[in-house]
């Protein structure tokens, strides 16, 4: 399979602060990568060491196997970006934009744009400016997908987008990226609808990568157990994620199975274990805590 | 992108060079004071040179002795200088060295002339006003047109913005009956129609002859100077003088001063019994009267002044005066080794003029470096270097760049 | 594509350019009569010699910063908005060469500014040359000529300031484009900037980097 996205190394700080250090990842053709963590773990700031608009520290990210300092045209029109806020230029209308656009890809579909925005209550000579959020983002959608990119980089897409539209948004995006084959690398601090969409997901702590799984393998083996203790406190456990005390009741999170976690909350004489399958949302709060 | 680097020097170079000028001139104005010089003139009551200083009440006047002279003593040695304060006073005598004077006689034989490197360094439009040196009615007269001379002669009307052909040719006529060559090198004249007389315009031609051009009943009068031939003519200043004596003051590209002298309708050169000066550079200052004329020559090392018998204009005296300084010459020598400016006493036209002070402010560049590489922490041999060259504009330079301060 | 970044450029300026367009139209207008009136009241002959003699401007006094004027608000036009929200990354992340949409959009401001300074300067000079003869119209540019210089060169350092990333460096910037803007401003008489012009395009020509190097911080992420 092809290598679409490569992270290699990636060390940064703003100023002092570690933002990470030697960040490693890649993406393969056909996925849609998550990248999720939550606010100021640095999605963003990947986001542009990628695209080449932030010289890391040290180390190199590659599109299409090119160094994203020099990304050549060709390359570019191979990538759709859409900037965290639904960012477009806004001092053109529905018209103006779509023709703006089209002239630099040879496979524009005007159709496709088109398309998507008849869905939404907008005349075509309306100005984005006087547009709400959830439009804007539906006409900055519409144009990546009339460019028809291989790759779309969607950062934080569903920031500011009420539930329909956030929805809707996933629909599209997932319909699209199946059908024909295509790579899609996002970022996103809401999980909600996300494990209906992403095939691999980025979980960014702090200054790393706290996990780098399948969406399906999160789902299928991360849960929640409950449980009972006579112990005042439970010592950090490798592979036991978050474990706390919550009024009367311990709860932590962990991919091992049950007899497993029992086995190894023994010590601490733990009893009336449950375990209960939980949502990517909840996954996302049991590796990185609520706070 | 390409050329990054290339371009921050260039930033950096701009900023350097508009620090350069900026800074210096700020520099200036917190330190520059005039030249403080005395008012120098020859006393024809002491057949010797006097100071004179305006601001003392009591003794205005001192000879280059040390003698001081009071108000009342000043005037009767300066007759000359002070003849209206004694007509006042009823104190003029009626003879000065023998000779008996009024005071039209006094005030015809006056003459003031300053030159400035400036007057002559000056941009020109190439449209002149030509008088009518005989005017009908008594004073002169703000003509209806303007001519141009550069490579041929024509006047233009001014109400209605055409050339007046039948004028134009008139004087064209003339000017190739009497020899005269274009493009014109320059036309010097004095179109103010305040004065008492008009004696047009002095143009060198293209074979660097002198030729004089004026309008006499609207016909034109125009003779070759002949001055080229004993003078090698840098520039001509034309001044109306009362006496009509002279036409105007002439200057050799050597820096000599001449005045062409009226003689029965020949123009003679008379040289001035002064040295060269650099016409470039120096100014030159005339205060004559009936008897004497004090030159004075004006230069960055101070002034000197030579007294001349104003019919011969052979030198009787001579003074010098060194220069004080201010405070900015010392310390535009400490603080800049070289600036930057635009704009010059000396000229009219701005451009970028270099000027040197010495080495000595190389020690404060010196100093600089060695702050400059502390403060920063990269490309400090560069900076050393950069700084030790350009002093504060490159420091500054330097400091306004981003990246280059300590993190 | 190039055709699609000047569409861009026009879509963001065409009401400045338009605004430009008619103060330069109003300023000359004023021009034309005043020049009418002052013929009319004082006479050629005493215009005519007010200008040899005493160097009185053609021009009213205050027309040498409204080209400074047109480039500031022509580069602010065009880069603010790309600036909002960082919409920059957007243009840049079109199919070309990033030297090249820049200096495309440089080239689209310095086209307009030159048109609308070029026409202005054709219109005056028609108009003048009944009133004027050449010498006198052609002291006229030589004088106009470093204002005209400012505005190309305010343009590029109002893009240079606006594209730079850090508000800091803006600022210095900024300050070190005003103190480079007097050297078009001297106030000296007609024609004293005749030799002083030649440096003058050099810099216009030098500061036509100066976005770049900002657009270069930009894409490095300088903070």
């Amino acid at each position: 399979m092809d290598t679409i996205i490569e992270c290699d190394n990636i060390t940064h700080y703003y100023g002092k602060r570690l933002i990470y250090q030697n960040l490693n990842f890649e993406v393969k053709k056909g996925k849609i990568l998550g990248l999720l963590g939550k606010n100021g773990t640095g999605k963003t700031t990947i986001i542009n060491i990628l695209n080449g608009y932030l010289k890391p520290r040290s180390g190199v990210c590659r599109l299409f196997g090119e160094d994203m300092e020099h990304i050549s045209p060709a390359t570019k029109a191979r990538v759709g970006l859409l900037l965290e806020g639904h960012i477009q230029h806004t001092y053109f209308n529905v018209e103006q934009i779509e023709h703006f656009y089209s002239q630099f890809f040879p496979n524009w579909k005007r159709d496709a744009y088109y398309e998507l925005l008849k869905k939404l209550q907008v005349t075509r000579t309306q100005k984005l400016s006087t547009m709400s959020c959830g439009q804007r983002s539906q006409v900055a959608l519409g144009l990546l997908f009339a460019q028809d990119p291989e790759l779309l980089i969607l950062d934080d897409f569903s920031m500011g987008l009420d539930p329909g539209y956030r929805r809707l948004f996933v629909e599209f995006l997932k319909e699209y990226a199946t059908a024909e084959g295509k790579t899609v690398f996002l970022t996103s601090h809401i999980i909600q609808d996300m494990e209906m969409l992403i095939d691999d997901c980025i979980i960014l702590d702090y200054g790393r990568i706290l996990l780098h799984l399948p969406t399906k393998e999160i789902m299928e083996n991360f849960r929640r157990f409950r449980f009972s203790a006579e112990a005042n406190e439970i010592s950090s456990q490798s592979d036991l994620w978050n474990t706390q005390k919550i009024g009367s009741e311990w709860e932590t999170y962990s991919f091992l199975p049950t007899a497993e976690v029992e086995q190894r909350l023994a010590a601490f004489g733990a009893n009336k274990l449950t375990e209960e399958r939980i949502s990517l949302e909840d996954a996302f709060i049991g590796l990185t805590g609520k706070y | 992108m390409k050329y990054k680097n290339i371009i921050s020097l260039f930033i950096l170079l701009l900023i350097t060079v508009v620090g350069l000028w900026g800074i210096p001139v700020l520099v200036k104005k917190a330190t520059y004071s005039p030249d403080d010089y005395p008012f120098v003139y020859f006393s024809s009551g002491l057949k010797k040179i006097a100071l004179i200083d305006y601001k003392n009440k009591e003794f205005p006047m001192s000879d280059i002795d040390g003698n001081k002279y009071n108000t009342a003593a000043f005037d009767t040695l300066m007759p000359f200088l002070n003849f209206r304060q004694l007509m006042s006073d009823g104190r003029l005598p009626e003879k000065i060295e023998g000779i008996e004077i009024t005071p039209q006689l006094l005030r015809s034989k006056s003459v003031v002339y300053k030159y400035m490197p400036k007057y002559v360094d000056v941009p020109v439009t190439g449209l002149y006003i030509l008088f009518e040196s005989m005017p009908k009615r008594v004073g002169l007269k703000m003509p209806d047109d303007v001519f141009r001379m550069k490579d041929k002669i024509e006047f233009i009307d001014a109400k209605t913005n055409q050339v007046n052909q039948e004028k134009s040719d008139r004087f064209a006529k003339e000017l190739q009956k009497r020899g005269y060559t274009f493009p014109t090198q320059w036309a010097i004249g004095n179109p103010n129609p305040r004065k008492p007389y008009d004696e047009g315009y002095f143009c060198l031609d293209a074979k660097g002859e002198l030729f004089h051009i004026k309008m006499v009943n609207g016909r034109p009068f125009i003779r070759n100077t002949e001055a080229s031939k004993t003078v090698d003519i840098a520039s001509f200043a034309i001044q109306e003088v009362s006496d009509k004596r002279y036409y105007g003051y002439l200057f050799s590209k050597q820096g000599e001063t001449y005045i062409l002298e009226s003689t029965d309708g020949k123009y003679t050169p008379v040289k001035l019994d002064i040295p060269a000066f650099d016409l470039k550079k120096d100014q030159l200052m005339i205060m004559g009267n009936l008897l004497y004329w004090t030159v004075q020559i004006a230069k960055e090392e101070g002034r000197d002044y030579y007294i001349l018998n104003s019919d011969d204009l052979k030198s009787i005296d001579h003074h010098h005066i060194d220069r004080t300084g201010s405070k900015w010459d010392t310390v535009s020598k400490w603080l800049f080794p070289y600036f930057l400016t635009f704009d010059s006493p000396d000229s009219e036209f701005l451009y970028p003029r270099i000027h040197f002070t010495g080495f000595y402010g190389f020690a404060a560049h010196a100093l600089l470096a060695a702050i400059g590489v502390a403060l920063f922490n990269r490309r400090r041999l560069f900076s050393a270097v950069f700084i030790l060259i350009f002093g504060v504009a490159g420091l500054i330079g330097l400091l306004l760049q981003p990246n280059y301060r300590k993190q | 594509m190039y055709k699609a970044l000047f569409y861009k450029e026009w879509t963001k300026t065409k009401r400045i350019t338009s605004l430009l367009a008619f103060v330069f139209l109003a300023s000359l207008i004023y021009t034309f009569i005043n020049t009418g009136q002052l013929f009319r009241v004082s006479g050629a002959v005493e215009v005519w010699s007010a200008v040899l003699l005493k160097d009185m401007p053609l021009l009213p006094n205050w027309i040498d910063k409204l080209p400074l004027l047109a480039g500031l608000l022509l580069g602010f036009s065009q880069f603010v908005p790309e600036m909002t929200d960082k919409r920059l990354k957007l243009t840049l992340h079109l199919p070309l060469p990033e030297t090249r949409i820049v200096a495309t959009m440089l080239v689209y401001g310095l086209l307009v500014l030159f048109s609308l300074l070029f026409f202005s300067s054709l219109i005056l000079v028609v108009y003048l040359s009944s009133y004027y003869p050449q010498e006198i119209i052609a002291m006229m540019l030589w004088s106009a000529a470093p204002w005209f210089l400012a505005g190309l060169t305010g343009y590029l350092f109002a893009a240079w300031i606006c594209i730079e990333p850090v508000w800091k460096q803006r600022v210095f910037n900024a300050l070190i484009g005003v103190t480079a803007m007097l050297l078009f401003f001297f106030s000296a008489r007609s024609g004293a900037y005749v030799f002083f012009l030649p440096w003058l395009v050099l810099l216009v020509f030098i500061s036509f980097g100066f976005p770049f190097y900002s657009a270069s911080r930009f894409k490095d992420g300088a903070q």
